[in-house]
């Protein structure tokens, strides 16, 4: 008898956790859904009639996905969202284009006459955003959540286990399987020596090969101020630094489009883990706006002119030329198929390496002239040196770019070294070549001091609290929150 | 018999003329069209133009849509279905009783990423032509939208649209 009853308790505890065990948490969740009867909001791809065929459940699908895990949830469509519900709610989950802060509803994100603004200045809610919603929605607001690409497939890489959306306060067992790197990171300077395939999470199991709409990703750089951090990399056509699960202050991307009848039990759980991890950050709103690229996209650009990647230009030349000679036969006998029309359009050309040195200085040319190799090697040794340039005129406005900074390589100190600034204080107080001192502690921080002794004060005060950040305009920033 | 082979070659001669000095004129007449100076925050500009065939010494009435795409930026020419892109789009609104055939498109380029989409850059050149039935008369205009979504290697902008009314009198 004891034995049967031993067995039974057995059986019972190894049970599956059925949605009824599972103790919902007290966190209130708001969940801003795309009415299935209105146009999607953005534009993003992928086969509308596999969307049109999921949309009408896509909100109760994440509404009841919700509802089983928190004690409250509130489904509102976006035409409803008004910021105070955000107010009362501890995290909000927006997966839908919400009214302008004017009120103004429109029927998709447009660039015309002008970006609008939808959350407003002071907003400083917990947040998620599911896709490219969050590009969207926080465009004026120029974060780290910056809409690079809306090609983001169903898997993540490059991701920190110890997160706690990985295991607070569920463990997300994170099961790997190996698949290919997509085409496009191998295009970019951190795609060289990559691998063909790697270990990536599956996150969602629909993508774009089944037509399902695809995801978004940032731009590298996403982490680099105390006020973000990039959780995880994903298989896209863009570099492998590119950002799918990230935060900056009280907004998290979550960059995957699947809802949760087509994410992975794994997944599942991080999404519902990320609303826990998010409900802390109210008030946190980001200090540091996205002003600049991170300094690998001048890599980027002269690997194209290095013998490496050039050959890859030119395969991809020949690659279309031969779609290009294919479609010609083909119209030579009459038996042109619809492609080839488009194929026929083709420019032709061979690739020109130097467009891809309008940003490497005039003397840097000279030196190097057709020693293609060259450039990429002396842009790797100098990579501490990149920063921004003065405003100059280019493409019919002012602009700044990346580019070496010559007098900081005259220094041979690092922009992102933080003995660049003590050195410079130095150089002041010993008024040994203080005009190029006092030049780059202007240029690398945003303060405004002109003496040695206020320098001075300035960073004994705040040297703990110091990081640089490129995104944030290659500045030695003080981390308000420290 | 010289006026049997003279008859001849002005069949064959004359049309080719013809043809160069069509594609001439409309290099003339495009060269007209202005569009303001693109900019990375307006990559894409458009103005688009009608050029009646009596006014023009053209055979036909014509529509020419002229497009400029900022440096280093694109548009989408061509998405196969399903794909992550937002293909561009050229619509035309015509009165009743027109037609537009188009005669002249840009070039496309592949695109790294993904060969299968293609994309357009650079100076574009669009041309129609009108049939004009004689039904139509009065004043009347064609509304030229072009929509798209222009990126960058760093970033797409959202999408956006530029419409062009033109009016015409027959």
């Amino acid at each position: 008898m004891k034995n049967i009853v031993l067995a039974i308790v057995t059986i019972v505890l190894m049970l599956p956790l059925h949605a009824q065990d599972i103790e919902k948490s007290k966190l209130k969740v708001l969940y801003v859904a795309q009415n299935p009867e209105l146009p999607d909001g953005y534009l993003f791809g992928g086969d509308p009639q596999v969307w049109e065929s999921f949309k009408k459940d896509r909100p109760q699908d994440f509404y009841q996905f919700f509802q089983k895990y928190f004690e409250t949830v509130t489904m509102v469509y976006g035409e409803d969202y008004k910021e105070e519900l955000s107010d009362t709610h501890d995290v909000t989950v927006f997966d839908a284009l919400i009214p302008e802060v004017n009120g103004q509803m429109t029927e998709y994100w447009m660039n015309y006459p002008e970006a609008p603004d939808y959350l407003s200045e002071d907003f400083d809610a917990p947040s998620v955003f599911i896709a490219g919603i969050g590009g969207v929605l926080l465009w004026n607001k120029k974060t780290k959540i910056d809409f690079l690409c809306n090609c983001l497939y169903s898997h993540a890489f490059n991701f920190d286990k110890a997160h706690p959306i990985f295991n607070t306060p569920y463990k997300v067992a994170l099961t790997l399987e190996k698949q290919k790197h997509q085409d496009g990171v191998f295009h970019y300077y951190s795609g060289r020596g990559l691998s063909k395939e790697t270990m990536m999470w599956r996150v969602q199991n629909l993508d774009h090969l089944e037509g399902y709409p695809p995801g978004m990703v940032s731009n590298p750089g996403f982490g680099d101020s105390p006020d973000a951090e990039s959780i995880s990399g994903g298989p896209c056509i863009k570099s492998v630094n590119a950002t799918t699960l990230g935060r900056h202050g009280n907004f998290f991307q979550w960059g995957y489009r699947a809802s949760p009848m087509h994410l992975a039990e794994e997944a599942k759980l991080a999404l519902i883990n990320t609303i826990h991890y998010m409900a802390q950050f109210r008030g946190q709103k980001p200090f540091v706006k996205r002003v600049a690229p991170h300094r690998l996209v001048a890599l980027d650009d002269v690997y194209k002119v290095s013998d490496d990647g050039y050959e890859d230009e030119v395969k991809f030349a020949q690659r279309m030329h031969e779609y290009k000679n294919s479609a010609m036969v083909r119209k030579l006998v009459g038996k042109s198929n619809k492609t080839d029309e488009r194929s026929l359009n083709m420019a032709s050309g061979f690739p020109d390496r130097t467009k891809y040195l309008s940003n490497v200085p005039t003397e840097v040319i000279e030196m190097y002239l057709d020693d293609w190799n060259a450039y990429l090697k002396y842009y790797e040794d100098n990579l501490g040196y990149m920063g921004l340039s003065e405003p100059k005129e280019k493409y019919g406005r002012m602009v700044q770019e990346v580019v070496i900074d010559k007098e900081l390589q005259s220094l041979g100190m690092a922009n992102n070294d933080i003995r660049l600034l003590d050195q410079c204080i130095s150089m002041l107080e010993n008024n040994e070549q203080a005009e190029l001192a006092q030049k780059l502690l202007e240029r690398y921080t945003t303060e405004k001091y002109t003496t040695a002794k206020q320098w001075k004060k300035w960073f004994k005060k705040n040297k703990q609290k110091l990081f640089f950040t490129e995104r944030g305009g290659y500045k030695w920033l003080v981390n308000p929150m420290n | 018999m010289r006026q049997i082979v003279i008859y001849i070659l002005l069949m064959v001669v004359v049309p080719c003329f013809s043809q160069n000095s069509d594609d001439v004129t409309l290099k003339n007449l495009a060269e007209q069209i202005t569009i303001k100076a693109t900019s990375p925050e307006e990559p894409v500009c458009m103005n688009a133009s009608l050029f009646l065939a009596k006014e023009n010494d053209l055979k036909k009435d014509v529509l020419m849509v002229k497009a400029k795409v900022h440096e280093n930026w694109h548009i989408y020419a061509f998405v196969p279905e399903g794909g992550f892109f937002i293909q561009s789009e050229l619509k035309l609104k015509l009165p009743d009783g027109v037609e537009a055939t188009l005669v002249k498109e840009p070039s496309v380029y592949g695109y790294e990423a993904d060969p299968q989409i293609m994309l357009y850059k650079g100076d574009l050149l669009f041309v129609y032509e009108l049939k004009v039935g004689h039904q139509v008369q009065g004043e009347h205009e064609i509304t030229t939208t072009l929509s798209f979504q222009p990126c960058d290697p760093y970033a797409c902008l959202p999408p956006n649209e530029i419409k062009v009314k033109n009016k015409f009198v027959k």
